[in-house]
């Protein structure tokens, strides 16, 4: 079956499912767009905050949240392609993977790092 | 009971995915402003070409975001694809690629 919409590996196949589930998908894919701009802010602020450590470090903690940045955008895209395709097919919803977990483990250890040099440092 | 309390939750679909598209896109060109100014004094006009792209993108998703939920009577949703979620992707992606980018160029 062909189909003008893209990406044509989502819709050329299955049924259109219910709208509400197809735009709760979009709002799910939405709302990581902006943990992810939250995520970038927080790159940029701790570049710009004066936390009396190495310059080293800043760069080091700004570039993973801004890696994470890079990441996140293009790894929810295909969470909701994905998901689409999945309902389109009646299947069960793909998980999130490894995403979840290198954004929880990027997110604590800058916390962390964060945490050291203001409270104890 | 109220109008709200009964009213069928399929109406607000539509609505609340645009307002939810809307904001995504308006907070991003935000951002990307915000991102911009921050590193241009690295990147000098690099910085502004970077942001007038991003801008664009995003201005891209928030005008797509809207016309697929502007319903004509009757009418359930318009059909979407991902070319929205695409641009509003990459937007993102380009803007936090400007910051790392002004991270790792030596300054003045």
């Amino acid at each position: 079956m062909s189909t003008d919409r893209w990406p044509a590996w989502v819709y050329a196949e299955g049924d259109e499912p219910d709208f509400r589930f197809s735009l709760a998908n979009e709002r799910t894919f939405l709302a990581w767009l902006r943990t992810t701009l939250a995520l970038i802010a927080a790159g940029v602020a701790v570049n710009v905050i004066d936390f009396g450590i190495s310059e080293g470090v800043v760069h080091g903690l700004s570039a993973l949240l801004l890696g994470l940045g890079v990441i996140t955008p293009a790894t929810a895209f295909v969470r909701w392609a994905r998901a689409e395709r999945a309902m389109r097919h009646e299947t069960p919803l793909p998980s999130m993977g490894a995403l979840a977990v290198v954004l929880t483990c990027v997110v604590l250890l800058v916390a962390a790092i964060l945490a050291v040099v203001v409270v104890v440092l | 009971m109220s109008e709200f309390t009964t009213a069928s939750p399929r109406g607000a679909q539509p609505e609340r995915t645009a307002l939810s598209w809307q904001r995504t896109a308006l907070a991003s060109i935000a951002g990307a402003a915000v991102i911009a100014r921050h590193s241009s004094e690295t990147l000098g006009v690099v910085a502004l070409l970077l942001f007038l792209g991003t801008a664009g993108l995003a201005v891209a998703a928030f005008v797509l975001g809207w016309h697929r939920y502007d319903l004509s009577p009757g009418e359930t949703a318009r059909r979407r694809d991902g070319r929205a979620p695409f641009a509003l992707a990459l937007a993102i992606v380009a803007m936090a690629l400007t910051e790392l980018l002004a991270l790792v160029t030596p300054g003045d």
